[in-house]
C-alpha cells in the first residue's frame, strides 16, 4: 500500500500536479472531517455540502500550503472555519435544529422504553448501549460550540490539545478546560441513563418476584 | 507520590488522551490504583469516551467521496481554464477598472481639489478686481479728481490708443484710472518715454535757448535747468499728478503710463521724427511765454506748430488726445493752447496753464500750482537713465503713503548739470523767481490742506520742504505733511491738533 506516505508527502505531490495523491488525501481525511462536520453542524445535509467545500478549499488554497504545516491541522482548521461561517449564516435554523436531536433522542428513548422488554437482561444490555449512544449523541449535540468543537477535534480528528488551541485560537489550558467540561456533561448523560436503567431493573425484579 | 483528588482531576484530560509525560502518568496511575474515587472517575470518563466513539464513528455517504473528487477535478479544470483566461481577464481588468474608475477617480479624488482651485482662483480674481482696481481704490479711499478728469482719464487710454482704439478711449474717458494690471506692463514704456522726453527736452532747449530764459524760470526748481519746453512737456503729466485727486499710486502710475504713452511715438520718431523734432524750436520760443504767465499769448501759434511738428510722429496719439480733450467739458478755453504743447501729454494740462492768465489768476491758482507740483514730480523725466527716472517718479508719487520720497535735490542737480551747458542763462534767471513760486506753493499747500485734499496737500508740503528745508515754517510743514499723509493713508481727516 501507499500508506507509508505522510499527508505532507501527498500534499506536496498534489502541489506538483499529482491528482492521485490528492485522492488519497481525501480518502484519508474525508471521514474525520465528515464526522466533525456532521456533529458540529448537527445537520447531515449541511455537513455533506461542507465536506465537499472543505476539499475544494484545499484545492484552491493548495498554493498557500507550506510543507512545514501539518496537513491534517490545516484541513481541520479549514473545516472548522467553514462550520463557523455556516453557523453564522444560519443561526436561526441551527437554533431550531439544536432541539431536534435532543427531542429525537428523547423520542427514541421513549420508543425504546416502550418497545423493548425491560425484563430481559441481554436486551437490557442492548438497550443500555443504544440508550447510551442516543444519550451521548444528544449530549454532544447539546454541548456549547466551544466545548463541542474541542471535543470533536480531540475525539474525531485526534488533534493534540496544542493543535486544537492553535486552531481555535485559545490557550491550551483553556482548551483542556473546555474538554473537561464537555466530558463531564457527556458523563452526566450516561449517569442519568444508568439511573433509569437501574430503576427499570428494580421494577422488573419486583414484578418478577411479585 | 501522594496526589490530591484535585490534582487528579486537573490531569484527567491529559491522562485520558495520553498527553501526560511519562513520570506524571506514572504518578497519576499510582494514585488511581490506590484511590477508589479517582479510579471511578477514570472509568466513567473512559466509558463516556467509548460510547462517544461509537456514536461519532460515522462514514460519509459514498456519494460524498465521488462528489468531492468530481468537484475537485472540475475545479482543477476550471482553474486551468482560468489560467488560460486569467491573462485575458487581467488584461481586461486593467482596462475595465481604469475605464470604470475614471469617473470615480475624477469625481472622488479630484473633484474637491479641482473645485477648490477654481474657487480660489475666482476669489483671487474677484478680489484683485475689487481691491486692486485703482478705480475702486480711489473711489473708496480718496477724493476723486474733480477738476482733472480729462487729465487723468486719458492716461491709460492713450496707451491703449496707440493701437488705434479711439472709441474705447472716448468711452473710457470719464472712467478714472488705469487698471493696476496695466502698470507693470508699462515698465518698459517709461524707458522709452524718458528717452522721448529727453529728446524733446533737448530739442526744445536747443531751439528755445533764448525764450527759455524768461519762461522756464517760474518752474525752475525741479527743472530749473530745463527749458520751458521741457517743463511744459512734463507739466501735463505733472499737472495730472499734482492735482489729480492726490492719489499717490495714481500719480506714479500715471507717470508711468504717461511715459508709456511716449512709447509709440518714439517708435515712429526715428522715421518721421527727424523733422518733427526739428520743428519744436519755433514753439519753444513761445513756450517760455506760456510758462511765464500761462498767458494765452503763445497759444495759437505754438499749437499750430507743435501739431505740425508731431502730427507725423503721433497722429494716432494726437487724435486720441483730441478726443480726450473734447470729453471733459471743463476748461475748454485753454484747449487751443493745450495743443500748443509739443509733447502729446502736454495737451491735457494745457488748459491749466492757460487759466493762470492774469484775468483768471485767482481761480486758477490751485491748478497752476498743481502743475507746479507736477513739474516737480516729473523732474525725474529729463534725467538720463530711464529706469532711475521711473523709479524716482514712482517713489515720489508713493511718498505720502510710505517712506519719505527720494530727495529731489539729488535728482535736480542731475538734470541741472545735464541742462546747464545749454540752459545756463535760463537757470540763472529761474533762481530769482523760484522764491515767489515757493511762497505761492506754500499758500496752495495751506489751501489744499484746509480743503481736505490731503494727497495734494501732502505733495505740496513735501515739495515745500524740499525746496525750503530751512524755512522757519518747515516744522509746521512737516507736521502738516505727516498729518496729510496720515489722512491719505487712513482715509480720515487728521485730528485737529495736527492742523
Amino acid at each position: 500500500m501507499q500508506g507509508d506516505e505522510t499527508d505532507e508527502d501527498l500534499m506536496s505531490a498534489y502541489q506538483a500536479g499529482d491528482m492521485k495523491a490528492f485522492e488519497r488525501l481525501v480518502a484519508r481525511h474525508e471521514k474525520p472531517v465528515w464526522m466533525f462536520l456532521r456533529r458540529f453542524t448537527r445537520d447531515a445535509a449541511a455537513a455533506e455540502d461542507l465536506l465537499q467545500e472543505v476539499f475544494l478549499r484545499v484545492v484552491k488554497s493548495a498554493g498557500e500550503w507550506k510543507r512545514t504545516a501539518k496537513f491534517s491541522t490545516w484541513v481541520y482548521a479549514i473545516a472548522r472555519n467553514l462550520c463557523i461561517d455556516q453557523s453564522r449564516r444560519a443561526v436561526h435554523r441551527q437554533a431550531s435544529s439544536l432541539d431536534g436531536p435532543v427531542k429525537a433522542g428523547a423520542d427514541s428513548t421513549e420508543t425504546l422504553h416502550d418497545r423493548v422488554p425491560a425484563a430481559q437482561s441481554g436486551a437490557d444490555q442492548q438497550l443500555s448501549d443504544r440508550q447510551a449512544a442516543a444519550r451521548i449523541d444528544a449530549a454532544i449535540a447539546g454541548l456549547p460550540d466551544d466545548q463541542r468543537e474541542v471535543f470533536l477535534m480531540r475525539e474525531v480528528m485526534e488533534m493534540s490539545f496544542a493543535e486544537i488551541a492553535a486552531v481555535v485560537g485559545a490557550a491550551e489550558p483553556t482548551v483542556k478546560s473546555r474538554m473537561r467540561y464537555a466530558l463531564g456533561k457527556l458523563r452526566e448523560a450516561l449517569t442519568d441513563l444508568r439511573d433509569v436503567t437501574a430503576e427499570r431493573a428494580g421494577v422488573a425484579e419486583s414484578a418478577g418476584s411479585g | 507520590m501522594a496526589m490530591t483528588h484535585e490534582q487528579i482531576d486537573e490531569q484527567m484530560v491529559d491522562f485520558l488522551y495520553g498527553e501526560l509525560p511519562a513520570d506524571a502518568r506514572a504518578a497519576f496511575e499510582a494514585h488511581v490504583a490506590g484511590c477508589e474515587r479517582c479510579r471511578r472517575e477514570v472509568e466513567s470518563f473512559g466509558q463516556v469516551r467509548a460510547v462517544a466513539r461509537t456514536v461519532l464513528d460515522d462514514t460519509p455517504p459514498a456519494r460524498a467521496h465521488d462528489a468531492i473528487l468530481r468537484a475537485v477535478r472540475e475545479a482543477a479544470a476550471a482553474a486551468s481554464a482560468k489560467e488560460v483566461a486569467k491573462g485575458a481577464r487581467e488584461a481586461a481588468r486593467k482596462v475595465e477598472p481604469a475605464r470604470a474608475s475614471l469617473g470615480d477617480w475624477l469625481r472622488g479624488k479630484w473633484a474637491f481639489p479641482a473645485l477648490a482651485t477654481v474657487g480660489a482662483l475666482s476669489v483671487f480674481i474677484l478680489g484683485s478686481r475689487l481691491f486692486l482696481n485703482p478705480n475702486t481704490v480711489h473711489q473708496l479711499g480718496r477724493p476723486a479728481p474733480v477738476s482733472e478728469p480729462a487729465a487723468s482719464t486719458p492716461v491709460p487710454e492713450r496707451r491703449m490708443d496707440s493701437t488705434g482704439a479711439l472709441r474705447a478711449v472716448e468711452q473710457a474717458a470719464p472712467a478714472a484710472l488705469p487698471a493696476p494690471a496695466e502698470l507693470p506692463a508699462s515698465d518698459e514704456a517709461p524707458a522709452r518715454t524718458a528717452h522721448v522726453r529727453r529728446r524733446f527736452a533737448a530739442e526744445a532747449k536747443t531751439a528755445q535757448s533764448d525764450g527759455a530764459r524768461s519762461g522756464a524760470a517760474p518752474f525752475g526748481h525741479g527743472g530749473a535747468a530745463r527749458p520751458g519746453a521741457a517743463s511744459l512737456k512734463d507739466d501735463p503729466l505733472d499737472g495730472v499728478i499734482g492735482s489729480g485727486a492726490g492719489a499717490r499710486e495714481k500719480s506714479s502710475k500715471r507717470d508711468d503710463l504717461l511715459e508709456g504713452i511716449g512709447g509709440p511715438p518714439r517708435d515712429k520718431a526715428p522715421a518721421a521724427g527727424g523733422t518733427g523734432y526739428a520743428e519744436p524750436p519755433p514753439p519753444a520760443t513761445e513756450k517760455p511765454q506760456a510758462n511765464a504767465d500761462f498767458a494765452s499769448g503763445g497759444g495759437g501759434k505754438s499749437k499750430k506748430k507743435s501739431i505740425r511738428a508731431f502730427e507725423d510722429l503721433e497722429s494716432d496719439v494726437d487724435s486720441v488726445r483730441a478726443k480726450e480733450e473734447a470729453a471733459p467739458a471743463e476748461s475748454r478755453a485753454g484747449k487751443g493752447r493745450a495743443y500748443a504743447q509739443p509733447p502729446p501729454p502736454a495737451a491735457a494740462p494745457a488748459p491749466r496753464y492757460a487759466e493762470p492768465t492774469p484775468s483768471k489768476a485767482a481761480a486758477a491758482e490751485s491748478d497752476s500750482y498743481a502743475a507746479d507740483d507736477s513739474a516737480e514730480l516729473a523732474k525725474a523725466a529729463p534725467r538720463p537713465a530711464a529706469k532711475p527716472q521711473s523709479r524716482v517718479s514712482r517713489g515720489s508719487g508713493a511718498a505720502p503713503a510710505a517712506a519719505a520720497p527720494p530727495p529731489v535735490p539729488a535728482s535736480a542737480p542731475v538734470a541741472a548739470s545735464r541742462a546747464r551747458p545749454r540752459a545756463e542763462e535760463a537757470e540763472s534767471g529761474s533762481v530769482a523767481e523760484e522764491q515767489s513760486v515757493h511762497e505761492t506753493l506754500g499758500q496752495r499747500a495751506e489751501r489744499l490742506f484746509t480743503q481736505g485734499r490731503w494727497a495734494e496737500a501732502a505733495i505740496a508740503y513735501r515739495d515745500l520742504l524740499r525746496q525750503q528745508p530751512n524755512s522757519p515754517d518747515a516744522e509746521r510743514w512737516r507736521r502738516r505733511l505727516a498729518a496729510a499723509r496720515a489722512a491719505v493713508a487712513t482715509g480720515r481727516p487728521p485730528p485737529p491738533s495736527s492742523r
